[in-house]
């Protein structure tokens, strides 16, 4: 147990140490890398949605460019929407046909701090 | 709703499965963040916001046929009857022409397609990406 915490301690110091978003699964690292790639002048947030009953996570990143809404999963790529507002719920509705949902905006930088 | 940019999922899934497979290797390998959003509407938007603002530009959504498949180019000019095409697939080319109507340009941006439309042009128009 000792040698593992002096391993990882030196690695950490290192910087070879897997960064904290690297517990994030795939699709979430991929959203939060569009998030990063999108210029900020563009409305753009990261739109956590909970599927129920189960409660499964889903990460999407929605923005809009030049009044017209698309949200970006790292399944489905780049797709328009039309939401019927910008709050989360109708985001997601317009997002995932699933009637059995809750939806919030999330800072990526707590994604990455979150695991 | 299936109005996605479908190309993105043929040509940008294989190479979102490359990054993938070299992402995970190095996420093993702790290599660090290498996570880049290769699709190409986010490819070709942030190129956008690059360009000056007095440089004609427009993002092409091009369609091909009746499916939903789409891809997006970032087209722009500045002024001397070139035009210029950028995504993420094949990066950019220069195309003589002074064309600016969005289904001509597709064609002549992309041989394979049948339709196109301007991001910036059809905010209102829901049946140009509806099926």
């Amino acid at each position: 147990m000792r040698i593992r915490l002096i391993l990882a301690a030196l690695l950490g110091f290192s910087g070879l140490a897997p960064a904290a978003a690297y517990h994030l699964d795939a699709a979430t690292r991929f959203v939060v890398a569009a998030h990063d790639e999108l210029p900020a002048p563009i409305w753009k947030r990261v739109l956590e949605v909970r599927l129920l009953p189960g409660n499964t996570v889903r990460h999407y990143l929605v923005f809009n460019l030049h009044h017209t809404f698309f949200c970006y999963s790292a399944h489905d790529g780049s797709r328009r929407i039309w939401p019927a507002g910008t709050n989360p719920a109708a985001l997601a509705r317009a997002i995932s046909p699933a009637t059995a949902l809750t939806a919030s905006f999330v800072q990526p930088a707590d994604l990455r701090l979150s695991e | 709703m299936k109005l996605a940019f479908c190309q993105t999922r043929i040509r940008c899934s294989v190479a979102a499965a490359a990054v993938l497979l070299v992402a995970s290797l190095a996420g093993c390998a702790g290599l660090g963040d290498s996570y880049v959003a290769n699709d190409c509407l986010i490819v070709a938007a942030k190129a956008q916001f690059s360009l000056p603002p007095s440089t004609w530009n427009r993002l092409l959504v091009v369609r091909y046929g009746q499916s939903s498949l789409q891809h997006v180019y970032l087209v722009y000019s500045r002024g001397d009857g070139m035009l210029t095409a950028f995504d993420s697939a094949y990066g950019t080319r220069q195309i003589a022409t002074t064309e600016r109507d969005a289904d001509r340009l597709a064609r002549l941006v992309d041989p394979l397609a049948r339709s196109g439309w301007f991001v910036e042009d059809n905010a209102g128009n829901r049946h140009l990406a509806a099926n």
